[in-house]
């Protein structure tokens, strides 16, 4: 069980939130099919850390972006690929 | 050597020493027409296919790790073919009727065993839904039926289908042609005959680098050096990805940590597999006693091959509202896999942008099943040049041209599929 | 009666004494006893028949690494519970256990003839064989195999025992308490954080309990003692006996499980602690020899246990195999104050080639000596090759093993992540130098809580002193892991064979596959496997180490929410007075449906027929409280839907509502509802049921992620209305007879519009003119509270009317006649709006969400299934359910392909005939073709014209009426 830590209400079980996959940035609406197949698609760099979103549906009901070790399961924090949040 | 009862004997007699490896070991030569990236079910099961349908047989597969140690040694064995698009129908129905066949193909005892699948339905909508896909695979030629309350309490005894159950059960699907096979065993069988035709099948040598010239692959780099092919076909599940980084691909899948589960062994007391659909758990009864269950994926993106131990919880909640006497079993290990999910739920095969590079990954829980059928098509393609039909939806390019292939019509969100 | 209970001496309570039954037999113990030693105690043997062989087996061990001695017990109402180990079980008055996996008894058990056959039943024959007939290893081979394969037997009867999961928390989690356990409690209690002391026996005290050696200046007992005495005093410091910490998780979840509570049977505990102190001790390991599965072969530290702590003689005549010389003497000592009579010791340079005794140890054989072959009579045999660290936990977590030559084992580093592992679980030997290593570790962990610089004490050197292996050789069989009948000639094999990888040789042999998880056979296995390849064992590795570190009961896992209570059932505020007006329930998703409501004596059939047909001609009333519903406000609230639905919505004006259609990203129909807008920045948008928190979450993510300089609010209003749909050419006139504040009139309240108000009688509502039956409608929305209150009044006002309820099987009927989209058969996660016919709702003059990826070429191509109506050609044989579209009629052994499949298909009540939707490739360019709707699952073909999607009222006047 993660142990999430959101920015509003300290870590909390990983059963209060609700996942939302990478951070992907949306391009803008009137962007071009290919623009936005890049963006949904093919975000997976194979980095070891991600960015990713979760919504704390059983607290602050708040999405969150957090970045996490796809090997460890630490989170880091944002930006680092080793700095891990304690 | 052939395996048989004959041979067995008379190895017995010997003190059982002259039985030859199982894969021959091998000198790497600098050369190859086709290096397999991927020791795994999928990647022996094509290098078996290339010798023994195509007379193929200048062929190197390589592993980073030990022969079949990826997904095929961590699934749930169960094999069926009840999927609602064609596309995923065909690719899996095909590969049940080789695995009908396939122990004597490979002459190497897969302990293939056809005991029945039955996917529960937990109201009158859902049942419709399985009758849809029961009528779909009919028309196609494949065996299923429904079954209803009194069929399953047949089939199943000890299942408990009281209406106070949380999601009563109101009928399933049934697939007698579905059942289990020994995961190992099918590792081990394609490696054996593969290897025995003359193919090359290398362990614990990683790929770290692509060679490619004007958008050709022309090699292979490991820290054993470089090897130079015609085609390269990777079939690694999660590791695919880094890999086609390595060759500058991106593709659209995500990891995610799947689990499953043994009981201790017990007297038979489960014939047949069976699925639970209000929140996923499939479970069966291996041939040593265990009961083997596995439910849905850890839901977020991970490749540490071990998950969070409430998946574990609901699985086991689902089995006992199915099997209520389980509670008096003990859960004797849980393991994880990593599942390649890509953006539809649905594999991608064939080839890439890159000539002469071609994949076969993204079939997350679902692949064990496609095994034979994924080997013989890729054999196909690979030493024809064509791409057989049963592989064409699976491209990836649908991605960008909309040819979605979602089971489930779950969407871009690999962690829910 | 108990031939070797020893007089004197134990931490047995000899004034409990406990009666229970073995194969049948009444045997007496005592408290304190386990069901091992109570069997010891009596004389008990052999215990157990192996997996394999039928190999005759005893009581290897006195812990969870037990191997050999599974039984059953029966439970008062004849249940039975398969595979416990007689060494993990307390005794209890009643107790009946009995061997598993023998017949007709553990003592004559028919299944010894497979030793005939041993050399052909070597590892992995069965893939070498049973492949012909093709067909029959399924129908025979396999038959007969799972039938001998298996431990024990479970019945189907259902469980009476009560489980439970509970959570704790916790600063320090201390697992184990042995010498090191104990030191690290103690030194943490000061601290004032909170510690929590897990021990899975039923004593703390860890090898304190039957080993004497010095702590502190203070013999083991006694310090023991003093510790516990002194934890007890403490606030902050919890202890649990009998409760197993058997999985390490992320983050510090532990994962512990509890029996012999009270009033429960057991407990799954989630635990979630800071740091971790492991304590976990060490499994010893028994040597490999031919002939060393027999009753009567002991490991040494078990011997001293069976005698110190249960005051039990395991044998009368005993040989010591043991290499360390401290071990050595304190077994000699053991056997000595048990009265057992030393028959000889294994010297240094000498090996075990062979043991006698069919049901028992009767002779050892020895070779090497410098007289040549020794033969020691003896029916104990007290053996040790070393110890194992208990390293499980940190290795679960991903804590790399480290093989350590002079231990011959494999050793975890002292930190991993947050575990800290002390004492004899990372190598360390006295039990002095373990209390000082719990102490020091726990400083360590409590010092980083702290945010302080650890103390840098050098930690105790683990224990280099270890025994070297030797390699006993011989004719017969020497076993690497007992419960699966692994032998040395299997592992031979293997690695002959190619299977050389720990990995493969693991699942070629099945070694340390068991229910004991190769407790006392994989430190062997490696040093074997080793010796065979000639690699290091450092390496030739170890294989993954994975949850529980023993079996735990699955009942525990699930606890109390079996049955019905495995998940919450949403109820809408309709439930009570559904109920009295004689409802019919079912369960959809997260929710209990109102499924339709009988007349006294009416089969459903009827019901739903009757219902259908009073709100095409009447008024029926119907439950929609389970939409989803959100209030959208700002300043940017329009522009904000305009971006979330893909039709525009510009037209909107106060009062006013439409049916919109939200995409996800990829162009797929996500999810349709309504958009009403109340006011100039105030809108309320509605989901469906089964989308109701998904869109929810997707609104808030767009908001909150992606456009966060919209300035929008968001709430969620579903669980504050109870809404009421009155449905039928009478709904004006009953909606009029509840006395709403406001007109009511055709043209003063149009559809697709809102009113606000009260209705008679002080009840606040918000009332929508939105059909999802195709007739005059009127969905009422009142605050949840008043939900019964406005059944009954819609019910009373109504009955002049002919009111009638109905529920989900006539709504689905009713929308199905209007051809009416629904989740899961036509919005089903692949189709677009086009794909249904709506293409005209998709907005050529704006962008939304999926917009771009819509016009992804095939998306938009016609080959696609659309969707359409289907009449039976013949205006009456039913069509069938579930069917799929094809050119010709269902014939035997002929294949077709599919053009389409239905969605539905039903018998009209308003037509009196049958009618269904279906997705049909390129179905909008087929209008009035013949079809065939074909089941080969009824056996049935349906000649069907193909149509528009709607069968009532087409037009759409009956909403305006």
């Amino acid at each position: 069980m993660l142990l999430i830590p959101c920015p509003h209400c300290g870590e909390r079980d990983e059963s209060e939130f609700d996942y939302g996959g990478r951070a992907l940035a949306l391009p803008a609406l009137d962007a071009s099919g290919d623009e936005w197949h890049q963006a949904l698609h093919l975000g997976n760099d194979s980095e070891d850390c991600v960015d990713e979103y979760w919504y704390h549906a059983g607290g602050c009901e708040c999405w969150i972006r957090l970045r996490r070790s796809l090997s460890n399961h630490a989170f880091v924090e944002p930006g680092s690929s080793t700095g891990v949040i304690d | 050597m052939k395996y048989s009862a004959a041979s067995l004997l008379k190895q017995a007699l010997g003190g059982q020493r002259k039985w030859p490896p199982f894969v021959a070991p091998t000198i790497l030569k600098p050369h190859y027409d086709i290096v397999i990236v991927g020791a795994g079910g999928h990647g022996l099961a094509t290098a078996h296919y290339l010798a023994a349908n195509h007379g193929v047989d200048d062929v190197l597969v390589l592993d980073s790790g030990w022969i079949g140690g990826g997904n095929t040694a961590r699934n749930t064995t169960i094999l069926r073919s009840d999927y609602l698009l064609p596309a995923s129908f065909a690719l899996k129905n095909f590969a049940l009727e080789l695995w009908a066949q396939l122990s004597q193909d490979l002459n190497f005892n897969l302990m293939y065993s056809p005991r029945g699948y039955i996917d529960l339905a937990h109201s009158d909508g859902e049942l419709e839904h399985f009758m849809l896909r029961a009528n779909a695979m009919r028309l196609a030629g494949a065996d299923v039926d429904m079954l209803n309350r009194r069929q399953i309490s047949e089939q199943v005894p000890g299942i408990d289908l009281g209406l106070d159950a949380r999601y009563p059960i109101s009928g399933a699907l049934y697939q007698p042609a579905g059942g289990v096979v020994r995961h190992d065993a099918v590792a081990w069988g394609f490696a054996r005959s593969a290897s025995s035709r003359g193919i090359h099948i290398q362990q614990n040598c990683a790929v770290d680098g692509f060679d490619i010239q004007s958008n050709r692959v022309v090699g292979v780099a490991t820290p054993q050096g470089q090897i130079s092919a015609d085609k390269v076909f990777i079939s690694a599940a999660s590791a695919t990805a880094p890999l086609a980084r390595l060759a500058g691909l991106r593709l659209p899948m995500e990891p995610i940590n799947v689990q499953a589960f043994v009981t201790e062994p017990i007297k038979p007391v489960l014939d047949s597999v069976v699925n639970y659909n209000a929140g996923l758990c499939y479970v069966s009864q291996s041939d040593k006693g265990e009961l083997v269950l596995g439910g849905a994926t850890d839901g977020y993106l991970s490749q540490a091959r071990r998950g969070s131990f409430a998946r574990i919880e609901d699985t086991l909640a689902r089995a006992l509202q199915i099997f209520p006497f389980l509670s008096q079993l003990r859960l004797m290990r849980h393991w994880s896999g990593t599942a390649d999910i890509p953006m539809d739920g649905n594999a991608i095969v064939g080839a890439t942008p890159v000539d002469g590079l071609f994949v076969n990954c993204g079939w997350g829980y679902a692949g064990f099943k496609a095994t034979p059928a994924v080997g013989w098509s890729m054999a196909q393609y690979l030493a024809s040049g064509e791409l057989p039909g049963l592989l064409q939806p699976f491209a990836l390019e649908r991605f960008a041209s909309g040819a979605l292939i979602d089971d489930a019509g779950i969407g871009p969100y690999p962690w829910r599929h | 009666m108990q031939s070797r209970r020893l007089e004197n001496g134990g931490l047995i309570d000899r004034d409990a004494r406990i009666y229970f039954t073995f194969n049948g037999r009444l045997l007496e113990g005592h408290g304190g006893d386990s069901l091992a030693s109570a069997l010891l105690a009596n004389g008990v043997n052999p215990v157990a028949r192996s997996i394999k062989y039928h190999r005759p087996r005893g009581i290897l061990s006195a812990g969870l690494e037990e191997p050999n001695a599974l039984v059953s017990l029966t439970l008062p109402n004849g249940v039975t519970v398969p595979n416990l180990k007689a060494t993990e079980l307390r005794l209890q008055n009643g107790m009946a256990a009995h061997s598993q996996n023998c017949w007709p008894s553990v003592k004559l058990d028919l299944g010894e003839l497979l030793q005939v056959g041993s050399g052909l039943l070597s590892a992995g024959f069965y893939y070498k064989t049973f492949m012909w007939p093709p067909k029959a290893w399924h129908r025979v081979y396999e038959k007969l195999i799972r039938r001998i394969a298996g431990q024990g037997r479970i019945g189907t009867r259902p469980d009476p025992r009560s489980y439970d999961r509970r959570n704790a928390w916790c600063d320090l989690l201390v697992v184990g308490a042995g010498p090191a356990g104990l030191g690290a409690a103690l030194a943490a209690a000061d601290s004032g954080k909170s510690v929590l002391l897990l021990e899975q026996d039923a004593l703390l005290g860890g090898s304190t309990l039957w080993d004497q050696q010095q702590i502190e200046g203070l013999p083991a007992a006694r310090w023991r003692q003093l510790v516990l005495r002194s934890l007890a005093t403490y606030q902050n410091v919890r202890i649990q006996c009998n409760t197993l910490a058997f999985g390490h998780y992320d983050h510090g979840r532990v994962m512990a499980l509890e029996s012999h509570a009270d009033g429960v049977d057991a407990i799954s505990w989630r635990i979630r602690c800071r740091r971790l102190l492991l304590a976990c001790g060490a499994s010893e390991r028994p040597l490999v020899f031919p002939g060393n599965d027999r009753p009567g072969i002991m490991l040494a530290a078990a011997v001293r246990q069976y005698i110190h702590r249960y005051a039990v003689a395991p044998g009368r005549r005993a040989m010591l195999a043991i290499g360390d010389t401290q071990e050595r003497e304190a077994t000699r000592l053991a056997l000595r104050k048990a009265g057992i009579e030393i028959a000889g010791e294994l010297s240094d340079s000498e090996i075990i080639s062979d043991t006698c005794g069919r049901r028992h140890l009767r002779r050892v054989i020895c070779a090497g000596h410098k007289d040549g072959r020794r033969v020691i009579d003896c029916d104990l045999l007290c053996v040790s090759a070393g110890w194992n660290p208990n390293a499980q936990l940190a290795a679960q977590m991903g804590a790399e093993l480290r093989f350590e030559r002079g231990v011959n084992a494999q050793i975890p580093p002292a930190r991993h992540g947050i575990a800290f592992s002390s004492g004899a679980c990372r190598g360390v030997g006295s039990m002095e130098a373990c209390s000082r290593d719990g102490e020091l570790q726990a400083r360590r962990a409590l010092a980083e809580l702290d945010g302080v610089v650890p103390d840098d004490t050098a930690l105790p050197a683990i224990d280099t002193v270890a025994p070297a292996p030797g390699y006993h050789d011989g004719r017969a069989a020497a076993f690497v892991d007992l419960q699966n009948d692994v032998t040395r000639a299997d592992l031979e094999l293997a690695v002959r064979e190619g299977y050389d990888h720990v990995e493969l040789a693991k699942r070629y042999t099945t070694l340390g596959m068991g229910t004991d998880q190769g407790k006392t056979s994989w430190s062997n296995a490696i040093l074997e496997i080793s010796r065979i390849t000639g690699n290091d064992a450092a390496d030739t590795g170890h294989t993954t180490f994975r949850p529980p570190y023993s079996p735990v009961s699955l009942g525990a896992l699930v606890g109390a929410e079996r049955g019905a209570r495995m998940t919450p059932m949403r109820r809408t505020p309709f439930q009570q007075v559904f109920e009295q007006a004689g409802c019919v329930f079912q369960t959809s998703g997260d929710w209990l449906y109102s499924r339709y409501f009988p007349l006294a004596g009416e089969s459903m059939q009827d019901a739903i027929q009757r219902e259908v047909l009073a709100v095409r001609n009447a008024v029926g009333c119907v439950d929609m409280s389970t939409l989803g519903k959100v209030e959208v406000r700002g300043r940017d609230a329009l522009e904000f839907l305009q971006r979330l639905y893909c039709n525009n919505l510009d037209k909107l004006q106060p009062g006013k509502l439409r049916y919109a259609l939200m995409l996800r990203e990829d162009g797929i129909l996500f999810d349709d509802g309504t958009v009403t807008q109340l006011g100039a920045k105030h809108y309320l948008v509605t989901m469906t049921t089964a989308n109701a928190t998904a869109v929810w979450r997707w609104m808030n993510k767009l908001l909150q992620l992606h456009w966060p300089g919209l300035d929008v609010q968001l709430t969620s209003v579903s669980d504050h209305w109870a809404s009421l749909a009155l449905a039928g050419p009478q709904a004006r006139p009953l909606l009029q007879a509840l006395e709403p504040d406001f007109d009511c009139a055709r043209e003063a309240f149009p559809f697709a519009s809102v009113r606000t108000g009260m209705l008679g009688q002080g009840i606040p509502c918000r009332v929508f003119s939105v059909s999802f039956s195709g007739e005059l409608s009127y969905e009422i929305n009142v605050p949840a509270g008043h939900a019964a209150t406005l059944f009954t009044r819609v019910m009373e006002a109504g009955a002049s009317y002919g009111i009638m309820p109905y529920g989900l099987e006539a709504l689905d009927l009713l929308r199905i006649e209007k051809g009416h989209l629904s989740i899961g058969t036509e919005i089903d996660g692949r189709t677009t709006p086009a794909d249904l016919g709506l293409a005209r709702m998709v907005s050529s003059r704006k962008h939304f969400i999926g917009s771009s990826l819509l016009q992804r070429p095939r998306l938009q191509d016609d080959a696609r299934l659309q969707l359409v109506g289907l009449r039976a050609r013949d205006g009456h044989s039913a069509i069938p359910v579930a069917a799929q579209l094809c050119a010709q009629a269902l014939q035997a052994g002929v294949e077709q392909p599919s053009l389409g499949r239905l969605t539905t298909a039903i018998d009209s009540p308003t037509l009196q005939q049958p009618i269904a939707l279906a997705l049909l490739q390129n179905g909008h360019q087929r209008l009035d073709e013949i079809l065939w709707a074909v089941s080969p699952l009824a056996q049935q073909s349906t000649e069907v014209v193909v149509t528009a999607p709607c069968f009532v009222d087409p037009d759409g006047s009956r909403v305006h009426a």
